[in-house]
């Protein structure tokens, strides 16, 4: 099927060598396999997929964290989410969907699923996610939309 | 490839998943590649994958699935760095970071302890090359017809590109420093 001349062994190892060093210089990020795998787990291929396209990190007044906005887009909705620390290893996530609607909300962490719905205004809150990776759900009518897998530290 | 492709489009995530193993580092590159940081590149490639479940019921073999997501992963790189370049404040600080290119091997001559003389040489071989050899290297085993399609080069130039390219690196590396770039 395939005519292409077949690489020698010089060329096969020279291709070996050139794989090594760039993946020596330019590494996978050590994450990134885990978090497709996450983000893949529930979604079925029917939702529309948002898109991460602004992040801002407001250092708050004590200690080192600092509070971090994310804006996704979908074609019909925008989603931005605000992310704070509070005690313990959980964080708070605040969202405001534009246009502003009531919608069901699911923020999916590792291993359960957190629902709450948006107020008339638009906003939602969870008070106490663990850290760590999270996927958020919009319903909103008969579309289904998702962020991508992202980490909350 | 082949029976996870089959397993994958049936519904089984475990195939998916090892799919996912295999080809998100042939992906990384690509999308890195194309000018991306590496946080634009990872957010690229998961969302290659996300748009993957759409269509996967009408991928039929592993070369097309490779060739898909190969052409996704470009797109979707290209789309994010012209809309960071169109929102590219004047003084340029806040976005200069995302457009930041991978390595180039002229950088990595001087930083690269263990692949110091492969730098060397292949700083000296033209983008085109570079770039052909950086996707055989991810994988080895593309037909002509995915390596055209991935570089957007002709497929009757490819043969003779993969073995011009090789041959002046092999022989960069066996000693020549004879630039006839």
């Amino acid at each position: 099927m395939n005519a292409d001349p077949p690489f020698d062994a010089a060329d096969l190892d020279v291709l070996r060598q050139l794989r090594g060093a760039w993946t020596e210089a330019d590494p996978v990020p050590p994450d990134l396999v885990e978090t497709v795998h996450f983000a893949l787990e529930l979604t079925s291929g029917t939702e529309e997929i948002m898109r991460a396209v602004e992040e801002h990190a407001l250092p708050v007044a004590k200690g080192d964290d600092s509070t971090r906005t994310i804006t996704f887009d979908g074609t019909e909705l925008t989603v931005m989410v605000s992310v704070a620390p509070a005690s313990g290893a959980a964080v708070r996530v605040d969202g405001w969907l534009t246009p502003p609607g009531v919608h069901q909300i699911e923020l999916r962490v590792q291993g359960e699923l957190l629902r709450t719905s948006s107020d008339d205004g638009g906003r939602f809150a969870f008070d106490r996610v663990p850290r760590g990776l999270v996927q958020l759900v919009v319903r909103a009518g008969g579309t289904v939309l998702v962020t991508p897998a992202m980490v909350l530290s | 490839m082949g029976r996870l492709l089959e397993a994958a489009r049936a519904g089984d995530r475990e195939s998916l998943n090892e799919l996912v193993r295999e080809l998100t580092p042939l992906l990384w590159h690509v999308a890195r590649a194309q000018g991306l940081d590496r946080e634009s590149s990872s957010d690229v490639v998961q969302h290659t994958w996300l748009t993957l479940l759409k269509s996967i019921s009408d991928i039929r073999s592993p070369a097309a699935l490779t060739g898909w997501l190969v052409q996704v992963t470009k797109r979707e790189a290209w789309r994010v760095a012209r809309r960071a370049r169109a929102e590219e404040p004047v003084d340029g600080a806040e976005f200069a970071d995302l457009l930041d290119r991978s390595p180039t091997p002229e950088d990595l001559a001087t930083a690269s302890e263990t692949h110091r003389e492969l730098w060397a040489a292949l700083a000296q071989l033209s983008e085109r090359c570079q770039e052909i050899l950086r996707a055989m290297a991810f994988l080895p085993e593309l037909t002509y017809t995915e390596l055209s399609a991935l570089l957007n080069i002709a497929r009757g130039s490819i043969g003779p590109m993969r073995g011009r390219c090789l041959v002046r690196l092999r022989s960069l590396l066996t000693g020549g420093v004879r630039d006839e770039r």
